[in-house]
């Protein structure tokens, strides 16, 4: 069975929106999701965009940034988690404030679990990969590098 | 995708970066004139998560270090807030005449 789920896997990789409002970062995450990871990957610059696209994308994931102007990360988790259609799926900070109390806030609001920035452009899609994987079995894992 | 075409995207993507650095800290340093302190915080945040992303650890620190700073308006104006913004001015200009 091991064999079928891991055919399955390659046959439907996971959708990720992923949210960030640099453009520069935005460009190298995008790059390590898709052409790294070979995840596939709806970007977004803002929360707002984030909302709209959320509902047709239907992603496995959210990938979201923390300090954005306007709509902030928190905020947008907030707003994705009040609609039925995005309420279920998983969101993971990206920020560079890591420290344990700003963790446990993030892990409280209910994100599956919160990557540190900067990111390893080799090494983020499995770190997304492997936080789906325990969030799949109800888990919550932090990942810093 | 190979690891050399892999290695080429990056490199684009970080001298895209580049080109646009001067126009960031130029940025960042004229909302401190303009004393707009939380456009200012947030433009040291970002310039400082990307300059990190792309491994440029002097202007990354400088900024981080003007956004630490900034949590206190009242550092606007500041000889502390104008020895930073040259701080990253100076690591902004090395960043870009280094050869990567």
């Amino acid at each position: 069975m091991i064999e079928e789920d891991e055919a399955m896997d390659d046959a439907r990789p996971l959708r990720i929106l992923y949210v960030e409002d640099e453009i520069n970062i935005r460009l190298v995450g995008q790059f390590a999701l898709e052409e790294v990871g070979r995840l596939l990957v709806e970007p977004c610059a803002s929360g707002g965009e984030a909302l709209d696209k959320a509902p047709g994308f239907a992603p496995d994931v959210v990938l979201l940034d923390v300090m954005m102007p306007g709509m902030d990360g928190v905020a947008t988790f907030k707003a994705l988690k009040e609609r039925p259609e995005t309420a279920s799926v998983p969101v993971i900070f990206m920020t560079a404030k890591v420290q344990p109390q700003e963790v446990q806030a993030y892990r409280r609001l209910g994100a599956v679990a919160v990557i540190a920035k900067p990111f390893d452009p080799m090494t983020l899609s499995d770190e997304v990969k492997a936080i789906c994987a325990v969030a799949a079995g109800g888990g919550r894992v932090q990942v810093t590098p | 995708m190979s690891a050399d075409s892999r290695a080429e995207k990056l490199r684009r993507i970080r001298e895209r970066f580049l080109g646009e650095l001067g126009s960031m800290v130029a940025a960042l340093a004229e909302a401190c004139r303009a004393g707009a302190a939380s456009d200012a915080r947030l433009r040291a945040h970002t310039l400082a998560g990307t300059a990190g992303t792309f491994g440029l650890a002097g202007v990354s620190a400088e900024a981080r270090a003007l956004e630490d700073l900034l949590a206190d308006p009242a550092a606007l104006g500041s000889p502390r807030l104008a020895a930073l913004l040259a701080g990253l001015e100076a690591a902004a200009d090395r960043a870009r005449s280094t050869p990567h």
